[in-house]
């Protein structure tokens, strides 16, 4: 080695890239932002109970009206043999 | 428009990425995988989203430890790269040749000897400074500084 007090003979480690910087706030903002993965579990959650809710809705409907209202049922006398 | 954020990220890489991507580089002999490194720390930082109070000490360990992790996982000191890992400190003495010596000696190194080059020749780093900085201690650095220069002497003469 020609000199030792400089074992890297003037030479050091080249610098980044041009686009490094460019590429890391790019990737920054995208880590940042919500994605639509993120809100995919919630999306389908609220589609879910909406679904529920509109089946529960026709069934209840259904039922209600095979109902007879009290009123409507004729009275009926029980004699006594 | 940017967004603050942004902003942020932006100022930081503009303050310390050069001399991180530096150190990375030197650490894993490849400006690829340096690259990855520095874009991963910022990156992790960004995804925190706390405060943005991050000193040089603090970047440089998540640095050191996102190269060391990158070697183990790569089984390879070196690999090869179109992009030198060395430049001219003045470019008009540049020696391509002398150059590609050097960067061949380097990559023969092992990353640990490579880090305490890069600190103490570099950064201008004590050999204090060095064994705070990796958790070993200053005989430790002092002995991987000379083993390194006599390394690089046998390499280069």
């Amino acid at each position: 080695m020609r000199d030792n007090d400089d074992p890297l003979r003037g030479y050091r480690p080249a610098g980044p890239p041009p686009g490094l910087r460019a590429r890391i706030v790019r990737e920054a903002e995208g880590a940042r932002a919500p994605s639509l993965r993120e809100w995919l579990p919630a999306i389908a959650t609220a589609a879910l109970i909406g679904l529920l809710y509109i089946a529960a809705t026709g069934i209840r409907a259904r039922v209600y009206s095979q109902l007879i209202d009290p009123a409507d049922v004729p009275e009926v006398e029980v004699l006594s043999p | 428009m940017p967004r603050p954020d942004d902003e942020w990220i932006g100022r930081l890489y503009d303050r310390y990425g050069a001399a991180l991507y530096r150190y990375a580089s030197m650490v894993l002999a490849d400006p690829a995988g340096a690259a990855d490194v520095v874009q991963t720390v910022f990156l992790s930082l960004v995804r925190r989203r706390s405060t943005p109070e991050f000193d040089e000490r603090y970047l440089r360990r998540a640095v050191r430890n996102e190269c060391f992790t990158a070697l183990r996982k790569r089984r390879r000191d070196v690999l090869a790269s179109a992009s030198p890992v060395l430049e001219a400190i003045d470019p008009a003495r540049d020696r391509p040749d002398e150059r590609l010596a050097l960067e061949r000696a380097l990559g023969e190194l092992p990353p640990d000897q490579r880090e305490v080059v890069h600190l103490k020749v570099v950064e201008g780093m004590t050999f204090q400074e060095i064994a705070d900085l990796t958790d070993e201690s200053i005989n430790t650095i002092a002995s991987r500084y000379r083993y390194a220069l006599d390394k690089l002497r046998a390499h280069l003469t």
